[in-house]
């Protein structure tokens, strides 16, 4: 180990300067293709403008953070305590006249510190080779069609990872910190007005305990099942967090922060930073880039609480449910010089505090840190994920299937038919005309 | 997992597989490499109309371990910040690993494993890949040649509890040559092979430039029935044997010219050796029967060739005497172990070869060419006898220590070491004759190489010179590249067996006969000797001898009346260089006239005198040097040294003359 803290020598950069650094005006380019051409001139000097501003309050009112990098202090911190990582791969089955679904969770578990066989497990958690629905028999995880699968399936993925979380949890021993991949919370409106179906006994079966299972109805939607697996991992006593790397246009954080902001001294006034909410939206400057800006390597800021499912587009048959979601709290993290800042998510404060797990997250990425992403995270989503060899056979098997059971009809327009559903283009080889006509 | 036979089953089939090799993911820690491991699968049967159960057989070649949860990236920090893996969250415990299998055959799977026959058909992908138990590795590789006597030389490399054995039979007839470094084990081997001919009653001819094998003698009582002989070289002269002085000249000179050989024919029978006299003593009274001859000779013509044959004979004398002094001297210091005097190979070879007699020849001490000319004398006399199917002797085998002494590389620009062709002789007749060798060297790309591809059978442990290598590559035909990288990471001991001996190369571990360790024989411990050192008894009469003699040198010079006082020059000489010079002069000035029209030749001259002169100027005729004076002598690039030695050259054969005359 170390004896002295690393000191990256990288100095602080002014948000001027974080501005001109390359990488960020290449995201900056990318993002403002699609505006006009006058909004792409200004596109930099808002951006410029907003960030400072951001930054100067938030620097003044304490709300924005530094971790020193420190691996002998923080492995230390953490020597002989199990960390969780958990994520899902899901495998790319493509079907006709069936909607399946092939997704498995896995974990990780890990005791820095600790030298035997106990040290780290990996466990497949939940492993779901599914329908999502299956109208001739009682197999599938829902208990209905749908009009949207894919949204069937998010539903189902939501669940399972959840799940998953929360048996992880009950392992022994129990891990004192467990990360997932993906949102914590996650926007649940779409899914639940009365017409999306119920999860099927199955589903029940596969997502929840026992004690649970007995469920009817309303109670057996995704709405209701999903709430009681978050209420789960927010009642563990572990300090859970998920973390997101990937940028979304998303821009809620930033307008959440800045109508905090409001209550504070720091605040220039209402209709200042009405105004700045408005640059945002009217710019479509993103959460990423806004906090790529603003953030040097190693800060971050006080989570801020959102709320991604907002009453008004809550669905009148699970309003309620729905205003008993938790409201994540949300950071920003800057985990390296050239990436974007990572997106942490919490349920309140976490037993260890934010502090610890966040310099816990930073110095996870700091293990790999050109890709900055944490460690533990990418070995088990190598871990979960469903590799190509297994999915690719799948397709082509149920393709020579279809086209198979359409030879053995015998009609040339189903067989047509078939083909012209199986390959994407008419310019396939198989469209070739030949001398029949 | 079921077990099949209980053959404990560690691993899968991976990837493409042919009939030549195959990978496999192997469980942790259940292989290594140079096991043994087995593969049940099934093949089309001989009609071709159905199927038949086989085991393929192979050996773990390489194993290549990976994590894939482990980025290089993290590597590079954890080095950078001198972190542990096991303090952070990275994980170790995921480790792949697959194994690279070279496929040696297939047997029936009836358990029978004695017929090893070549594999036809590839390797079935996601088979289980089995570990053999010992019994049938043993049985698989006792299967080996049927007929043959087998040697257990040791242990597979990964496989203490299966036994490897030789061919007896195909070491003895087709040979065999075991290379390693300094270090890696030759000796053992090699003592581990003897032990097993020994016990066989195999008669064994072993030459020993070092005295690696004298310890043979020390530990004789350890095999009962057989008889530990140390010889030292002597050649003895018989009637039979005269022509021993002409091969000696010819290995040990430039040789001789038709008409040279003539006359030293004529010498030879003219002189009759006596029983049992060394040659060295025989070649003395040839020279001095040579000299008187010169002497008496009525055709000068014949002057010459005498006085070459006479040279000749002197240089092979001189090597002689000087081979018995260190042999005199080696024999003082091994005062414990009893040595016997070489019998003569050609009179009396049953006194070397015979069954259950070990003959060891120690030639430490020699130079080079002594060694390599006794050497070819007694390979040479005692495969005639085999090769004449004269039945004297019975079918033997010579160990060749040193072998790049013997059978130098032509890269080293020694083919005319004497004992090259000889080995040659052997080495590619001697199958038909029951002469093997085993050949042992620790630099074989020194050794030369038609000979040692020749050995049907190699035993090669721990090799780093790249360049040796190279070389054993290039000569072994079934030494795979996995095999030739592991060369430098065996251990001593370790290393490779493969050729005609064994059924396919096998990794072996050679059995240690720590009975047969010697230690007072073993490296000089030159560090005591220097600490211990203390002058001889004669070194205290050196000192006051020196000291008086300098009290000596310092007194001036006295000379009887009459004759200058001769100062001393840094030349050593009383006469001052240009004084030395004048009397130079007026010597030349006086021998010349004699040799001014002289035609014969400078080497005539070399020859009737005896004297070396110029080798270069040999053909130069006398008188163009005759009719030069003296200054001019130093214009024609004649060193003082060269003018003086000319100077004596003439007024030698000048008095030559007039003696004869």
């Amino acid at each position: 180990m170390p004896d002295s803290p690393l000191n990256t020598g990288r100095k602080k950069l002014t948000v001027k300067e974080r501005l001109r650094e390359p990488h960020i005006l290449a995201e900056m380019v990318k993002l403002s293709l699609n505006q006009s051409s006058a909004s792409q001139k200004e596109f930099l000097q808002v951006l410029e403008g907003l960030a400072g501003a951001i930054r100067d309050m938030l620097e003044n009112a304490g709300l924005i953070h530094a971790v020193e990098i420190d691996h002998r202090r923080m492995w230390a911190e953490v020597a002989g305590k199990p960390i969780s990582f958990v994520d899902g791969g899901m495998a790319n089955v493509t079907s006709l006249g069936t909607e399946p679904i092939a997704v498995r969770v896995g974990s990780y578990t890990v005791t820095p510190g600790n030298a035997g066989e106990d040290r780290e497990t990996f466990n497949m958690e939940k492993q779901l080779v599914a329908e999502l629905f299956d109208t001739s028999s009682s197999k599938g995880i829902f208990d209905d069609l749908f009009e949207d699968p894919s949204k069937l399936r998010d539903a189902a993925r939501f669940c399972l990872e959840t799940s998953a979380a929360v048996q992880c949890l009950e392992r022994h021993p129990k891990p004192e910190f467990l990360f997932l991949h993906g949102a914590l919370v996650n926007p649940v409106s779409a899914y639940a007005d009365q017409h999306f179906p119920a999860f099927s006994q199955r589903g029940i079966d596969i997502l929840l305990p026992p004690q649970e299972r007995n469920r009817k109805g309303r109670e057996a939607t995704f709405v209701c099942v999903y709430l009681y697996m978050l209420e789960a991992l927010a009642r563990s006593g572990a300090n859970v967090a998920s973390v997101v790397e990937r940028a979304s246009a998303s821009m809620l954080v930033s307008t959440t922060l800045l109508q905090d902001l409001k209550k504070l001294p720091v605040s220039p006034g209402a209709t200042d930073l009405e105004a700045a909410v408005r640059r945002i939206r009217d710019f479509r400057i993103p959460d990423s880039l806004l906090f790529h800006a603003i953030l040097n390597e190693g800060e971050y800021i006080t989570p801020v609480a959102v709320d991604r499912n907002v009453e008004s587009k809550r669905p009148q048959y699970s309003f309620d449910v729905i205003g008993l979601y938790p409201l994540p709290k949300v950071t920003y993290v800057g985990v390296g010089h050239f990436v974007q800042p990572l997106r942490v998510e919490f349920f309140d404060s976490p037993p260890a505090g934010y502090e610890t797990c966040i310099r816990l997250v930073i110095h996870a990425c700091r293990l790999m840190p050109n890709y900055a992403f944490p460690a533990g995270l990418d070995i088990v989503d190598k871990f979960a994920k469903v590799p190509n060899w297994m999915s690719r056979p799948i397709n082509s098997t149920m393709a020579v299937q279809l086209l198979k059971n359409a030879i053995d009809n015998g009609n040339p327009r189903i067989i047509e038919a078939a083909k012209r559903m199986l390959c994407g283009t008419k310019r396939d080889w198989l469209f070739r005309p030949d001398f029949k006509g | 997992m079921t077990e099949n036979n209980n053959w404990t089953p560690i691993g899968t089939v991976v990837g493409n597989a042919t009939t030549s090799e195959f990978s496999f993911i192997l469980k942790s820690f259940k292989s290594r490499v140079g096991d043994l491991v087995a593969v049940q699968m099934e093949v089309p049967d001989e009609a071709r109309q159905g199927k038949q159960s086989i085991y393929v057989w192979g050996r773990v070649v390489t194993i290549n371990r990976f994590n894939p949860f482990f980025p290089y990236e993290a590597a590079q920090e954890l080095s950078n910040e001198g972190l542990s893996l096991q303090d952070t969250i990275l994980s170790n415990s995921r480790d792949q690993l697959e194994a690279g299998v070279l496929i040696l055959g297939c047997t029936a799977a009836d358990g029978n494993f004695k017929n090893l026959y070549p594999l036809t058909y590839p390797v079935q992908p996601a088979a289980e890949v089995l570990y053999p138990p010992a019994k049938a590795i043993k049985e698989l590789l006792a299967g080996g040649i049927p007929g043959h006597t087998p040697m257990r030389i040791g242990t597979l490399i990964a496989r203490q509890d299966v036994d490897i054995s030789i061919s007896v039979d195909r070491v003895v007839a087709r040979h065999m040559a075991i290379l390693a470094m300094t270090g890696g084990g030759k000796t053992v081997a090699a003592r581990r092979i003897l032990r097993e001919l020994i016990d066989l009653g195999y008669p064994l001819l072993i030459l020993d430039p070092h005295g690696d094998y004298l310890g043979l003698w020390q530990k004789r009582e350890l095999f009962q029935g057989s008889t530990v002989r140390l010889l030292y070289p002597h050649i003895a002269m018989t009637e039979q044997n005269r022509h021993i002085v002409e091969i000696l000249i010819n290995k040990m000179t430039e040789g001789l010219t038709e008409p040279q050989r003539e006359v030293l024919s004529e010498c030879l029978s003219e002189v009759d050796p006596e029983e049992g006299e060394s040659v060295l003593l025989y070649i003395k009274r040839l020279r001095k029967t040579i000299a008187c001859k010169t002497n008496r000779v009525s055709d000068r013509r014949k002057l010459p060739t005498l006085s070459v044959c006479r040279r000749q004979l002197g240089v092979v004398e001189s090597r002689l005497e000087r081979m018995e002094l260190t042999n005199e001297r080696m024999r003082q210091r091994l005062r414990h172990l009893e040595f016997e005097q070489m019998p003569d190979p050609q009179g009396r070879p049953e006194a070397i070869i015979s069954p259950r007699t070990i003959s060891i020849l120690y030639l430490g001490g020699y130079d080079h060419l002594t060694q390599t000319t006794i050497a070819s004398i007694l390979l040479e006399a005692i495969y005639e006898h085999r090769a004449n199917l004269s039945n004297r002797i019975p079918p033997f085998l010579a160990v060749i220590e040193e072998a790049h002494t013997f059978i130098p590389s032509s890269r080293e620009g020694a083919s005319d070491v004497p004992s090259l062709e000889t080995i040659r002789k052997l080495i590619t007749e001697g199958r038909k004759f029951g002469t093997g060798l085993v050949l042992i060297s620790q630099r074989p790309s020194r050794v030369d190489e038609t000979i040692l591809s020749q050995c049907n059978s190699f035993l090669i442990l721990r090799l780093v010179n790249p360049r040796d290598q190279n070389f054993v590559k290039q000569i072994m035909e079934n030494l795979s590249e996995q095999d030739a990288r592991m060369l430098p990471g065996f251990g001593p001991g370790q290393g490779i067996i493969s050729g005609q001996a064994v059924r396919f190369p096998l990794l072996a571990r050679i059995r240690m006969d720590e009975d047969l360790i010697y230690t007072d024989l073993g490296d000089e411990n030159f560090l005591k000797q220097a600490r211990d050192w203390k002058p001889d008894k004669h070194a205290p009469v050196r000192e006051r001898v020196a000291g008086k003699l300098q009290q000596l040198s310092r007194l001036p010079d006295r000379r009887p009346k009459g004759r200058g006082t001769a100062p001393k020059h840094e030349n050593g000489d009383s006469t001052p260089p240009e004084g030395r010079d004048q009397s130079e002069q007026s010597r030349w000035d006086k021998v010349r006239k004699v040799f001014a029209r002289d035609t014969r030749a400078i080497g005539d001259l070399e020859a009737v005198t005896g004297l070396d002169w110029d080798q270069s100027r040999r053909r130069e005729k006398v008188a163009s040097y005759a009719k030069l004076p003296w200054k001019k002598l130093k214009a024609q690039g004649l060193s003082s040294h060269k003018r003086s030695r000319l100077l004596q050259l003439l007024e030698a054969a000048a008095a030559s003359s007039d003696h004869n005359q």
